[in-house]
C-alpha cells in the first residue's frame, strides 16, 4: 500500500519537479513568489511589512550621518553578511577548515621532518586546538600533532607537558601505528616523571608489550625497569628479546649489551656455584658473541672453581685474546707453579704467555731459563706497556735491576719518539 | 552654574576651547588626517580592510587545503612518519616507499624514507633518496644535506661526509647536531686538525651543562693529536700553540701530556725528558700509560700480580685512536662502527710452536738441532738468526754444528765450520770432546772421514787465543789429537811457533796436514815461510806434497816471493804444477807469477805451453803471454815450432811464425835444419805428400822475417839446394825481397 501511495505522490509532483529549476536560489524564488503575490493581494499584510522597513530605516538613519555609525553599520553588514554565508555554506566551511587543519598538520611534519622544531611545536599546537569535524582523509589529525608534540616534549626534557599532550590523546579508536607510538611515549614520560609507583609503571609497561610483544622501545624500557631490579638473569633474558628485536643499525649496540648481561650473568651464577646455569650462559655467550672470548672466559671460570686449573687455563688460552692471559696470569699468581711452564705454554700458544713462562721461571729461580723466556717475549712483542712492565718485573725478579731500569727508559723514549720500535732489547 | 564642575558627567563638561587646527605643514599625517576628514574615506578604508582581511584568510585556506589536497596517499604518509619515530622500520619502510611510488613529489615522504633506510642499515639506498632529492628534484635543503653525509657515513665515507656535512652548515651554521657530525666525521677519517676546527665551532653552540664539559675535555684530546700530527711534520710553533688550546681546555689527558712531552723532547732531548718523567710518576704525563707504568716500578719497585690491568684499555678506536674499554661495537667518541683494535696485538698473536719455542726457553738437544738444521739449509734472515743463536749459545751448541759438518759436504760443511770458528777459541776443548765422541761412533775408522779433520779446520781458524785451550792436546798421544795440533799451528801461519810443531811431529805427518789443509789456511801459512826455512828447502820440495794450486796463489801476497817461486822451480815441471800455471795465466793477480814460473822451468814445460798456445779456446791475453815464454825458450821451442805447422796453411800459422821471429837469430840455425829435413807428415804419408809443404814455405816466410844476413845467406844456401821450382820461386821471391829491402837501406 505505501508503495502505491509513492507511486501516486511522485507522479503528481514529477510535472512540478520537472518544471522546477536546478539552482537552489531561483528554486527560493519560485517558493517566494506565490508568497508575495498572496502579500500584494492583502495590502494591509504588506503595509506592515513597509511600516516595519520603514522603521528599521528611520533608526539606522542617525547611524548614517555620522562617521562612526556608518563604520558601525559597515561592520554590523559585514558580520551578518559573514556569518549568513557562513550559513549558507555551512558544509564546504565545515570540509575546509578539515582541509586546513590537515594542510598545516602537513606543514608540521614538514618541519619535523626538516628538523624546524620550532615551527613544527608551533604549526602541532595549532592543529592540536582544532576542535572541528576530523578530516575525511585522516581523521586522527588531533591524537597524532598531540603525539608529536608529547614526543617533541620528552625529547625536550619537558616530561610533564608530555604527560599533558598524552593526556588528551583519545585512545579508543587510534589506528595501531599511533596506538604504539601513545604507549611508547607514555611509558617513557611515567618512567622519566618518576612518581608513578614501580608495581603501576611496570603494568604499564606489560600493558604495552602486550599489546606490542615486539616493539623495540617498549621491551628496552621494560629492560631498564629491570636493570633496575639488580636481577641479572631477568636482564639478560630480556636483553636478548631486545637484541632480537633491534632494528638492524642498532644491532651491533644491543649485542653488546646482550654479552654484557650475559657476563653478568655468569658471573653472579658462578659466585651462586650455579654450574648448570653457568653452562647454559657459557653457550647463549658462545652464540651471542661467536667472535668474542666471552664464552670461554666464564666456562673458564667454572673450570677454575671446579679445580681443575689445567683445564681452566687450556679454555682460557683458546680464547687468543688478552682477557684470557689476564685470567691466566691472576691464576698463577694465585696459584704459583700450578702448571709447568711447557704445559702453559702448551695450553695456552699465544705470544703473550712467553711474559707468564718468564715471570713463572723467575719466581722459582731458574734464572737461565727466565732471562731466555724473557728475551724471546720481547723479541716477539716489542716494547708495549704491558712487556716493559711484565719484563721489568722478571729483571727485577732475576736481580738485574739495572736491566730493568733501562728496558722502562727505552720503553718511554720510544714512545716519544712516536714509533713502537721493533723489540725490546 | 550652582553646579559644580566635578558633578557634570563628562560630556556636560564645558568644551574646552578647541585647539587650533594643526598648520598645514604638508607632512604625511597632516595629509592623513586631511583625508580621513573627507566623507566616505574612512567607510571605504574599513570595507577595504574587512574585505582585504577576509580575502587574505580564504586565500591562506585555500592554500592550505589546497596543499593538502595536492598530496596523495596522505594518511599512508602520516601514519608511515609516525612509524619511523616509534622505530617500527619495517611498516615505516612499506607505507613510504608507497607514498614515495604514488606522490614523487613528497619530498618530506622521501627525506624520511631516506632516514628509514638509513636506520634499517641500507645505507647505500638512502644516499639514493637524499642524491634523488638534491638532484633530480633541486632540493637545495640543509637537512637533506646532512643527511646525505649521514649516508656517507654509514656506507663508510667518513671524508666524504665530513665535507658534505660542511657544505650544508653553510646555510645553516648554528646547528650544534649538525657539527657534532663533522667533529665525529672529521675524527673517523683521522682529520685531527678539521675536527678540532668543527669542534672549536660546536663549543661555542653548546650551552652551559655537562655536555659541554665532556666535549671541552675531549676537543683538548682531539687538539692534541692534530698538535701531535703537526709535531711530526715539523711544524712545532703549531703544536705547541695546538698543545696551548688543549691545556686551556682543561685536557689533562694522555694525548695532551703526551705532546707536552714530545714538545719537550724536541727542546731538552730524549734522555733528559725521559729521565725527568720517570723522576716524577705524579707529573703531568701519569695519564700516559707506557710513563705511568714505567714511573711506577721505578717508585715503587715491583707491585704487578697480573698481567692486566696495566693500560686503562687494552683497545684502541682503529679510527680517532681513543682508548676503548672493550671490544665495543661502536666508537663512544666518533660513533665509527666495529672500531676495537688491539693495541698489543702481539700479544695475542699465535705462536708458530709451543713446543719449539719452549725448547728454545730450555735450549735443549731439539732446540740446538734445529737451529743448526736453519743455519744449514734456511735461508735469509732465517739463517742469520739461527746463526746469532748458535753463536750465543756457543759450547752447547757445538756438537750439533761439527756432527752436522761431519755428515754433511761442500758449502754445508764450510758454513757449519765457519760458525764453529766464529764461536772463538774458548770451544776449543768442547770441539775435542765432540770430536771425541763423534769418533767413537764411527763404524770404519775411515781417516777422511774424522771428525777431527773438521776439527782441525776448525781450529786453523782461531789465532794466537786458542793455544792455552789447545796446548793440552801435546800430551794427548792419540792420532786425531796431534792432527788437530798440527792443523792449528798451520793456522796460526807463524813459522816460529810451527816449530814446536817441526820439533814435534815427523815430517810426513805434517806433508799430510799440509796437504789436508784448507786452501785459505795453506796459503796463508805459505806466505810466511821465510827464506831457507826447512819448510820451504824441504818439505814443499816433497813430490807428495800436491797443492801445487795453494802454492801459486800463495806467491803474490807472499812475505819473500822468490821463496815460493824457488819452490815451484825446484819443484820442476810436474803436470800438475804445469796445469796449475797455465790455469793461473788467466788470473789476472797470478799472471805474472805463472809466466816467469813457466819460462824459468825451461824446456820440460815446452811441450804444454805450446800445446795451450795452439789451443783455439785460448784467450788472447793468455796466447801473448804462452808466446813470450816461448820465445824465452830460444831454439828448442823453435823446433818445436817448425814441427807444429800444419800441410795447409792456417791462421795459427802466422802466430807460430812470429814465436819464430821474436826467438831472432837463434831460430835461424834451427830453421835451416827443419827445412832440409822430412816433417812428421812426410814421414807418415810415406811421399804421397809433396815436398811442397806448408811447413817450409812458413820456415821460408819466418826466415825472410827475420831479416838478418845469416838468415839471408840461409835463403841463398836453400835456394841452391832447392829442386822444386814452386819453393824456389818462394826462395827467390824473399831473396828479392831481402835485396830490395837492403837497396833501400843502402
Amino acid at each position: 500500500m505505501g508503495k502505491v501511495g509513492d507511486w501516486v505522490r511522485r507522479g503528481l509532483l514529477f510535472p512540478l519537479k520537472a518544471l522546477l529549476p536546478k539552482n537552489p536560489w531561483l528554486r527560493v524564488l519560485v517558493y517566494a513568489l506565490p508568497v508575495v503575490l498572496l502579500l500584494a493581494l492583502f495590502s494591509p499584510a504588506l503595509d506592515v511589512v513597509v511600516r516595519l522597513l520603514e522603521l528599521v530605516l528611520r533608526l539606522i538613519e542617525p547611524l548614517l550621518q555620522t562617521t562612526l555609525g556608518r563604520v558601525l553599520l559597515l561592520l554590523l553588514v559585514f558580520t551578518f553578511g559573514g556569518m549568513f554565508a557562513v550559513w549558507l555554506l555551512k558544509s564546504r566551511v565545515r570540509d575546509m577548515r578539515a582541509e586546513a587543519v590537515l594542510g598545516r598538520h602537513l606543514q608540521a611534519v614538514g618541519a619535523l621532518v626538516g628538523q624546524d622544531r620550532r615551527r613544527c611545536r608551533d604549526l602541532f599546537r595549532k592543529v592540536a586546538r582544532y576542535r572541528g569535524a576530523p578530516p575525511t582523509r585522516y581523521p586522527h589529525v588531533v591524537a597524532d600533532a598531540n603525539l608529536k608534540l608529547a614526543r617533541e616534549s620528552l625529547d625536550a626534557g619537558r616530561t610533564d607537558e608530555a604527560l599533558g599532550w598524552l593526556s588528551r590523546v583519545i585512545e579508543p579508536g587510534l589506528p595501531n601505528e599511533l596506538l604504539r607510538s601513545l604507549l611508547q611515549l607514555r611509558v617513557r614520560a611515567w618512567r622519566r616523571q618518576g612518581e608513578i609507583l614501580p608495581g603501576a609503571l611496570r603494568s604499564e609497561v606489560e600493558r604495552a608489550l602486550d599489546r606490542f610483544p615486539n616493539d623495540h622501545a617498549l621491551l628496552g624500557e621494560q629492560r631498564d625497569l629491570v636493570v633496575g631490579d639488580g636481577d641479572p638473569h631477568a636482564f639478560a633474558a630480556i636483553q636478548e628479546r631486545v637484541f632480537q628485536h633491534a632494528p638492524p643499525a642498532q644491532k651491533a649496540h644491543e649485542r653488546q649489551r646482550w654479552i654484557e648481561a650475559l657476563t653478568q650473568a655468569g658471573a653472579a651464577a658462578i659466585a651462586a656455584e650455579e654450574r648448570d646455569v653457568v653452562k647454559k650462559l657459557a653457550k647463549k655467550l658462545a652464540v651471542a658473541d661467536k667472535d668474542g672470548p666471552s664464552s670461554g672466559l666464564l666456562l673458564g671460570e667454572l673450570q677454575r672453581q671446579l679445580g681443575d686449573l689445567r683445564t681452566a687455563i687450556r679454555t682460557w688460552g683458546a680464547t687468543r685474546s688478552p682477557q684470557g692471559l689476564d685470567r691466566i696470569a691472576e691464576l698463577l699468581a694465585a696459584h704459583p707453579g700450578a702448571l709447568d711452564p711447557r704445559e702453559l705454554l702448551e695450553c695456552c700458544p699465544l705470544q703473550g704467555t712467553l711474559l707468564l713462562v718468564a715471570r713463572e721461571l723467575a719466581r722459582q729461580g731458574e734464572t737461565a731459563r727466565a732471562e731466555r723466556a724473557a728475551r724471546l717475549a720481547a723479541e716477539a712483542l716489542g716494547p708495549t706497556p704491558t712487556v716493559c712492565a711484565v719484563l721489568a718485573e722478571v729483571l727485577g725478579l732475576l736481580g738485574q735491576e739495572a736491566k730493568a731500569r733501562l728496558l722502562r727508559e727505552q720503553t718511554v723514549a720510544r714512545l716519544l719518539a712516536g714509533s713502537p720500535g721493533p723489540a725490546a732489547e | 552654574m550652582g553646579a559644580r564642575v566635578h558633578d557634570l558627567a563628562p560630556w556636560q563638561l564645558p568644551q574646552a576651547p578647541t585647539a587650533p587646527a594643526p598648520a598645514a605643514d604638508g607632512s604625511f599625517w597632516q595629509w592623513l588626517f586631511d583625508l580621513g576628514q573627507k566623507p566616505g574615506v574612512v567607510e571605504v578604508a574599513l570595507a577595504v580592510l574587512v574585505l582585504g582581511t577576509a580575502f587574505m584568510f580564504w586565500w591562506r585556506m585555500a592554500a592550505l587545503v589546497r596543499d593538502a589536497r595536492s598530496r596523495q596517499a596522505l594518511a599512508d604518509y602520516l601514519l608511515g612518519v609516525e612509524q619511523a619515530l616509534h622505530g617500527d622500520l619495517d611498516g615505516a619502510h612499506d607505507r613510504l616507499t608507497q607514498v614515495v611510488a604514488n606522490d614523487p613529489e613528497n619530498h618530506f615522504a622521501r627525506l624520511m624514507l631516506g632516514k628509514v633506510l638509513a636506520e634499517r642499515g641500507e645505507p647505500e639506498q638512502a644516499h639514493q633518496q637524499h642524491v634523488c632529492l638534491k638532484t633530480a628534484f633541486g632540493i637545495d635543503s640543509a637537512e637533506n644535506d646532512l643527511m646525505l653525509a649521514h649516508s656517507l657515513l654509514l656506507a663508510g665515507l667518513p671524508r666524504e661526509a665530513g665535507d658534505t656535512a660542511q657544505r650544508a652548515l653553510q646555510k645553516a651554521p648554528e646547528r650544534a647536531a649538525a657539527w657534532d657530525f663533522v667533529y665525529r666525521a672529521r675524527l673517523q677519517s683521522g682529520d685531527f686538525e678539521a675536527a678540532q676546527v668543527a669542534g672549536k665551532k660546536l663549543l661555542d653552540l653548546l650551552r652551559d651543562g655537562k655536555a659541554r664539559r665532556e666535549f671541552t675535555v675531549d676537543l683538548a684530546h682531539t687538539q692534541a693529536q692534530a698538535g701531535d700530527l703537526r709535531l711530526r711534520s715539523g711544524d712545532v710553533a703549531g703544536a705547541t700553540a695546538l698543545l696551548g688550546d688543549a691545556q686551556r681546555h682543561g685536557g689533562n689527558t694522555a694525548p695532551v701530556q703526551l705532546l707536552a712531552a714530545r714538545l719537550e723532547v724536541r727542546r731538552s732531548g730524549v734522555p733528559a725528558t725521559v729521565q725527568a718523567l720517570l723522576a716524577n710518576p705524579d707529573a703531568a704525563t701519569s695519564q700516559v700509560p707506557a710513563v705511568a707504568v714505567a714511573a711506577k716500578h721505578r717508585t715503587e719497585g715491583l707491585p704487578l700480580a697480573a698481567l692486566g690491568g696495566l693500560a686503562p684499555s687494552r683497545f684502541t678506536c682503529r679510527a680517532c685512536k681513543a682508548p676503548l674499554p672493550d671490544r665495543v661495537a661502536a666508537c663512544p667518541r666518533c660513533h665509527a662502527s666495529a672500531p676495537a683494535e688491539l693495541g698489543e696485538p702481539r700479544i695475542v698473536a699465535d705462536l708458530a710452536s709451543p713446543l719449539q719455542t719452549m725448547d728454545a726457553i730450555d735450549v735443549n738437544d731439539a732446540h740446538v738441532q734445529r737451529l743448526v738444521l736453519r743455519l744449514l739449509d734456511g735461508t735469509g734472515d732465517e739463517a742469520r738468526l739461527a746463526r746469532a743463536e748458535l753463536l750465543e749459545l756457543r759450547e752447547i751448541a757445538v756438537l750439533a754444528l761439527l756432527r752436522a759438518a761431519w755428515n754433511q759436504s761442500g758449502s754445508t760443511q764450510d758454513k757449519a765450520i765457519e760458525v764453529l770458528r766464529a764461536m772463538g777459541p774458548s770451544i776449543a776443548p768442547d770441539l775435542f770432546s765432540a770430536s771425541d765422541e763423534l769418533g767413537s761412533q764411527r763404524i770404519l775408522p775411515l781417516g777422511s772421514r774424522s771428525p777431527a779433520a773438521l776439527v782441525g779446520r776448525v781450529i786453523q781458524g782461531f789465532d794466537r787465543a786458542a793455544l792455552p785451550h789447545v796446548e793440552p792436546l801435546f800430551a794427548s798421544a792419540k792420532a786425531e789429537h796431534r792432527k788437530i795440533l798440527i792443523d792449528f799451528f798451520l793456522g796460526l801461519h807463524d813459522l816460529q811457533q810451527f816449530q814446536l810443531v817441526l820439533e814435534r811431529f815427523p815430517p810426513m805427518e805434517i806433508l799430510h796436514r799440509l796437504n789436508k789443509a784448507d786452501a785459505e789456511v795453506l796459503r796463508r801459512f805459505l806466505q810466511a815461510v821465510p827464506r831457507g826455512h826447512f819448510v820451504a828447502e824441504s818439505l814443499l820440495r816433497e813430490e807428495t806434497f800436491h797443492r801445487d794450486e795453494e802454492l801459486l796463489a800463495a806467491i803474490p801476497g807472499a812475505a819473500d816471493r822468490e821463496v815460493l817461486v824457488a819452490v815451484m822451480r825446484a819443484r820442476g815441471p810436474s803436470r800438475s804444477a804445469l796445469t796449475v800455471l797455465l790455469a793461473g795465466l788467466s788470473t789476472a793477480e797470478l799472471a805474472d807469477t805463472a809466466e816467469q814460473v813457466l819460462s824459468e822451468l825451461g824446456p820440460g814445460a815446452l811441450d804444454h805451453v805450446l800445446a795451450a798456445f795452439a789451443d783455439p779456446e785460448q784467450g788472447a791475453s793468455e796466447r801473448r803471454r804462452l808466446q813470450r815464454v816461448l820465445v824465452r825458450l830460444g831454439g828448442a821451442a823453435a823446433t818445436a815450432v817448425c814441427d807444429s805447422f800444419g800441410p795447409e796453411p792456417t791462421a795459427l800459422d802466422d802466430e807460430l811464425r812470429a814465436i819464430l821471429v821474436g826467438i831472432g837469430a837463434a831460430a835461424v840455425p834451427v830453421l835451416q835444419a827443419a827445412y832440409g829435413r822430412s816433417g812428421w807428415l812426410e814421414k807418415v804419408s810415406l811421399g804421397l805428400i809433396s815436398r811442397h809443404t806448408n811447413r817450409r814455405v812458413q820456415i821460408i816466410l819466418a826466415l825472410r822475417a827475420i831479416g838478418t844476413g845469416n838468415a839471408n845467406d840461409v835463403l841463398r844456401a836453400l835456394l841452391a839446394d832447392e829442386s822444386d821450382a814452386n819453393l824456389c820461386l818462394r826462395l827467390q821471391q824473399s831473396l828479392h825481397g831481402a835485396n830490395d829491402e837492403g837497396g833501400a837501406r843502402g
